[in-house]
């Protein structure tokens, strides 16, 4: 991984449209900016690691979905107790 | 979910299944980038997401319309022109559900899969902390973050 000094104020350069600025830095937080053509999607790691976590759950093999189809349907017969 | 009281047979569900393309596939599953949106005619309004690639890999969506609660997330602009359509303008927004043991579920209201209906293009977004990675499916119910 590449690893870059910056001071505050200073801009790293990402290819020809992508613009990070160290905005402030405190004990344990930096602050960035970052300028970024529309389409690209700017998000936090850890949260996109949750998505991952999220759709691994929720994905379903063929095996499994037979089960869940019949007990969706079963639960959509009566209410729930 | 909601019983539904009547069984209207709509133009979708006699459609053939819509294909998706992803440009990267969803998020953990970025290399399966073709899919099928089929109906689930035993279980409405549940709909699959199946890849086209590996039967193994689906995932069970409803579309925001038929959630059973108010779900109208603020896209964001990336989304939109990376789905080659203006800002604003209209798209379907689909919901992965987790099914669990009893036949209830929840819903990931923070990642829905986006489609560009005019050419099946489809991405998964991720929006803002405000909104649940898992919101039970119930019209008032909620667990998890």
């Amino acid at each position: 991984m590449l690893q870059l000094t910056r001071k505050v104020g200073e801009k790293i350069l990402v290819g020809e449209e992508i613009e990070i600025v160290v905005l402030s830095v405190s004990r344990s937080e930096v602050r960035i900016g970052i300028q970024a053509p529309r389409s690209t999607a700017i998000l936090r790691g850890e949260i996109v690691e949750r998505v991952v976590e999220a759709n691994q759950h929720a994905a379903t093999t063929a095996a499994d979905r037979k089960q869940a189809v019949a007990r969706l349907r079963g639960s959509s017969e009566g209410p729930k107790r | 979910m909601k019983p539904s009281q009547t069984t209207v047979l709509s133009e979708t569900e006699t459609a053939t299944p819509l294909r998706l393309t992803m440009q990267r596939g969803p998020l953990g599953f970025d290399a399966y980038r073709h899919f099928v949106l089929e109906n689930l005619d035993d279980a409405p309004p549940f709909k699959l997401l199946l890849s086209v690639d590996d039967a193994d890999v689906a995932f069970f969506v409803v579309a925001s319309p038929d959630m059973p609660f108010e779900y109208q997330p603020r896209i964001p602009a990336w989304a939109f022109a990376k789905l080659e359509l203006p800002e604003g303008a209209s798209l379907d927004v689909l919901v992965i559900v987790s099914i669990d043991e009893t036949g209830g579920g929840t819903a990931n209201l923070r990642a829905p899969i986006l489609v560009n209906t005019n050419n099946g293009a489809a991405l998964q977004v991720v929006l803002d902390e405000t909104m649940p990675l898992r919101r039970a499916l119930s019209a008032s119910g909620r667990s998890g973050p």
